[in-house]
């Protein structure tokens, strides 16, 4: 193991094995959470330490586990995809990966502080964020940590976009691009428009803190909203960062276990776009409850952004429709993405609505909404990509048995902690509470909540073991295991330092398909 | 490139559009400046990639290019191992860390910060 | 939610709006599972044969770009028509009530009659309206955010630092509701409650002579 190399499947597989350790680390808080909230007016945990736990939790599976690993993904996968011999920017790629664990670290070193880590959510928002009333130096190395991981993800965007646009082999047109690498361009893009407003908004916020600025301070003329739009502005945008990419992982599963075409090439790529520059126009869809934003324009825009998704949706469905279809484990993950993501969706349309956003904002059922998409898709979206590409890249196989088990126990397990969470929304109970009383459903939900967790625990736990277990049985997997059409699996598992050997001739978007099927090709897209 | 220029065309088209949008929606300043300033943005890659793009002749650009078409041109140089980009996120973690807790320490890291980027120039120049 | 009644008239619109949501999120939902669930179990695979490989059908793709938008065009109608009558306040409210959110309780404020009710976490207080009657509540913060949610009300409302928040609420049922904090205000964020007593006026003007003697 090299700590200086620049190859970007060395610094892929970090990027991913770092952020499914962070994983492990924030699922452990998400435990202690569902274990104070167990019962009613539970009392394993001081309201202090539970508000350091979520806030971690949330901060740790945002920045330095969902949108790394899909930016790890794509540090892998892409160069492979369009047949190049690395990233555009191989030095710029290696510092992107330490200053992103460098970053986490940091957040986490708030633990060690006096007076604990960052405690008023993953949003920090002003007042509660600033002192003397918010937390000490564990907030500040939040904000630390978070500029790094900004850093990181800058670099990485700009890496992966000029990667794209520069360094496609001959023949590998941006319309024969495999649909991941489409997203990561797309991710890439609402990347470099989103974090500079955050390192901006962490800056103005270190600055009121310590440097008796009032950006935000409203006895001294400054605006606390004006913090939620900054921060906002940058904050949807970020879970599109931590779709997108699991869009294109479903998009490859669903086709290559459906033996079929990726269907409506055109209309996934052009619905990615459509997705990213909505994505920025509906920040304040977070602050309905303000009472201070245009909360008709931000209901439109975010009502227009359920279009596009839903046209992948349907895509998805047209790629399995009279396929060929083989169940297994990242198809089985794929398809519970995409019932999980649809409750999300459909949730999401509903909070949309300022009307039903005035009751639901703020309490669980929101917190289920983005649970649905965040964990019961991109998390799932996750589990597929592991188990697709594991044979690619250590060249053995896991065993489906086992794969199997982690996905039943993992689908079970999230929906019996997250379907309860609507209801309980729905009668009341708000969000970032350390305790709730014994009123309504409420003991009932949150203990089957909690049992499900963990369920999702076993599974977690079957995952490791079905990883251990395939490296050390070491049943060779071959170059294409699965069938795949993309260039990575035109190549050796594990593929050699410089790539490729030899690339077969490009004249779709499923070169590998094409090679392995003459006659059968379809063409490309566009 | 031509696609390239066109999905950066068509984000600074959105920023605007939405920007207009939005500033009649709600007279909100802030949230207009942001607008913009993303389709300012994005309109300034557009126009960089139209100017590469006249000089290119990407293979990658044809549909009827074959794998062997550029053998034995040169496409890049790749390191393939260098202690400079740990040292430089080291002394940007040092740079930030010093900034806020101790300013002794963002002094040594903007040196070491300066170094690391002199031996990455040094360390690309191979003629 | 058949057995749910708003505690007030907004409340009752609110309703509506979730009640056209659900309705609308139902049956595209059971569509889309539909969609999803059946094609792996009628296209699983059997053999080694390679399907159709179609990859696109530009009528259906237009297809199912347009309905969905019609779809939520329509939701967007519904949802203006619903927000307006719940944002729209009356010229004369019947009272007003100013309402400050601190760490961590509330204190109401009833300028017109010199009545000031404060709470703690311990002991939270009442909020007192009258029923069938508009009462205009102007909502501020002392310290940090906070929000006023009322769960039977299907209604919050930030409370932040520098601004007012000014909203009617025409309670419709008799009857003690719980209030919470809905914006997360630090560590007893979950003991900031408060209680809503809805009382027909007559009783209502009782309950503000007997806080007014009492001191306030």
């Amino acid at each position: 193991m090299n700590p200086f190399s620049t190859d970007h499947k060395r610094i892929g597989l970090w990027y991913m094995a770092t952020s499914l350790v962070f994983f492990c680390v924030a699922g452990l808080l998400a435990l202690l959470i569902r274990a104070q909230l167990a019962r009613p007016d539970g009392t394993l945990l001081d309201a202090h330490v539970y508000d350091q736990v979520f806030t971690l939790h949330g901060t740790a599976m945002i920045f330095f586990v969902i949108a790394p690993f899909g930016l790890g993904l794509g540090n892998y996968l892409v160069p492979l995809q369009i047949g190049a011999r690395d990233m555009a920017f191989p030095r710029l790629n290696a510092f992107s990966y330490w200053m992103f664990l460098l970053g986490g670290l940091t957040v986490f070193a708030g633990v060690l502080a006096a007076g604990g880590a960052a405690a008023s959510g993953w949003t920090a928002y002003v007042p509660l964020s600033i002192l003397p009333v918010g937390p000490g130096a564990g907030q500040d190395l939040w904000i630390a940590g978070l500029l790094m991981a900004s850093v990181s993800s800058l670099a990485t965007a700009i890496n992966l976009l000029v990667t794209t646009i520069v360094y496609r082999a001959p023949g590998m047109t941006m319309w024969r691009m495999p649909i991941l690498t489409w997203e990561m361009v797309a991710t890439s893009l609402l990347i470099l428009m989103a974090f500079p407003p955050l390192m901006a908004v962490l800056a103005m916020l270190w600055i009121d803190r310590h440097l008796g600025g009032h950006f935000f301070d409203a006895a001294a003329g400054g605006n606390p909203i004006l913090y939620q739009h900054l921060f906002w502005f940058f904050g949807h945008p970020e879970v599109y960062v931590m779709i997108l990419p699991f869009f294109g992982v479903i998009t490859e599963v669903v086709a290559t276990f459906s033996r079929k075409p990726v269907f409506g090439y055109v209309g996934l790529v052009l619905s990615s776009f459509a997705i990213a520059g909505l994505s920025m126009g509906v920040w304040a869809h977070h602050m309905f409850a303000t009472g201070e934003v245009a909360n008709a324009f931000f209901a439109g825009m975010s009502f227009l952004i359920a279009v596009p998704t839903g046209i992948k949706f349907f895509n998805w469905v047209g790629t399995m429709w009279r396929g060929s279809i083989a169940l297994t484990t990242p198809m089985l993950f794929a398809i519970g993405f995409m019932l999980n993501f649809l409750l999300g969706g459909i949730t999401g349309v509903m909070v949309a609505s300022p009307p039903i956003d005035y009751h639901a904002t703020d309490s669980y059922f929101v917190v289920a909404h983005f649970h649905s998409v965040l964990a019961g898709g991109s998390l799932f979206a996750v589990f597929a990509a592991v188990f697709f590409w594991f044979p690619k890249v250590f060249g053995v196989r896991t065993r489906e048995s086992l794969g199997r088990w982690c996905f039943g126990l993992l689908f079970v397990g999230f929906n019996a902690t997250f379907l309860p969470m609507y209801v309980m929304g729905a009668e009341g109970m708000p969000r970032r509470v350390a305790t709730y009383p014994d009123i309504g459903h409420l003991a009932l939900l949150n203990a089957i909540a909690s049992t499900g967790a963990l369920v999702m625990l076993a599974g977690v736990l079957v995952f490791i073991a079905a990883i251990v277990i395939a490296l050390r049985e070491r049943v060779p997997a071959g170059d294409n295991p699965w069938g795949g059409y993309t260039l990575e699996w035109a190549t050796s598992s594990p593929p050699p330092e410089y790539n490729f050997d030899a690339l077969p001739e490009i004249r779709s978007e499923r070169p590998v398909f094409d090679a392995d099927h003459p006659g059968k090709g379809t063409g490309t897209a566009r | 490139m031509r696609t390239a220029r066109d999905v950066f065309v068509n984000s600074a088209i959105f920023g605007v559009v939405v920007g207009v949008v939005y500033w009649f929606a709600s007279h909100h300043l802030g949230g207009t400046i942001l607008l913009t300033l993303m389709g300012a943005g994005t309109a300034f890659a557009a126009g960089m990639t139209y100017a590469a793009e006249k000089n290119a002749q990407l293979l990658a650009d044809r549909n009827d290019a074959r794998p062997g078409d550029d053998a034995g041109t040169e496409v890049a140089i790749v390191t393939a191992s260098s202690i400079w980009p740990p040292l430089a996120a080291l002394a940007a973690f040092g740079l930030i860390c010093g900034v806020m807790f101790a300013p002794i320490v963002a002094v040594a890291a903007s040196a070491l910060l300066l170094i690391v980027l002199w031996r990455l120039v040094l360390e690309s120049d191979r003629r | 939610m058949n057995a749910f009644v708003p505690g007030t008239a907004q409340g009752g619109i609110l309703l509506a709006d979730w009640q056209v949501f659900i309705i609308v999120a139902a049956i595209v939902g059971a569509i889309v599972v539909a969609l999803i669930v059946v094609p792996p179990i009628v296209w699983r695979r059997r053999d080694d044969a390679l399907p159709p490989q179609f990859k696109k059908n530009t009528p259906l793709e237009i297809a199912y770009t347009v309905v969905p938008l019609l779809i939520v065009a329509a939701l967007f109608w519904v949802t203006l028509k619903n927000d307006w009558p719940v944002e729209a306040q009356v010229s004369k409210p019947y009272a007003v009530v100013h309402v400050t959110a601190f760490r961590w309780s509330w204190r109401f404020d009833y300028p017109a009659d010199g009545v000031s009710v404060s709470g703690t976490p311990q002991s939270p207080p009442e909020l007192a309206l009258a029923l069938g009657e508009p009462t205009r509540i102007e909502l501020v913060s002392a310290d940090v955010n906070h929000a006023f949610w009322v769960p039977a009300f299907l209604f919050k409302r930030d409370a932040i630092p520098g601004f007012t928040n000014s909203f009617d609420l025409t309670p419709v049922r008799a009857g003690v509701y719980r209030g919470e904090c809905g914006e997360f205000c630090g560590i007893d964020h979950a003991g900031m409650t408060f209680q809503v007593r809805v009382l027909p006026p007559a009783a209502y003007r009782a309950w503000i002579a007997q806080h007014k003697k009492a001191g306030g």
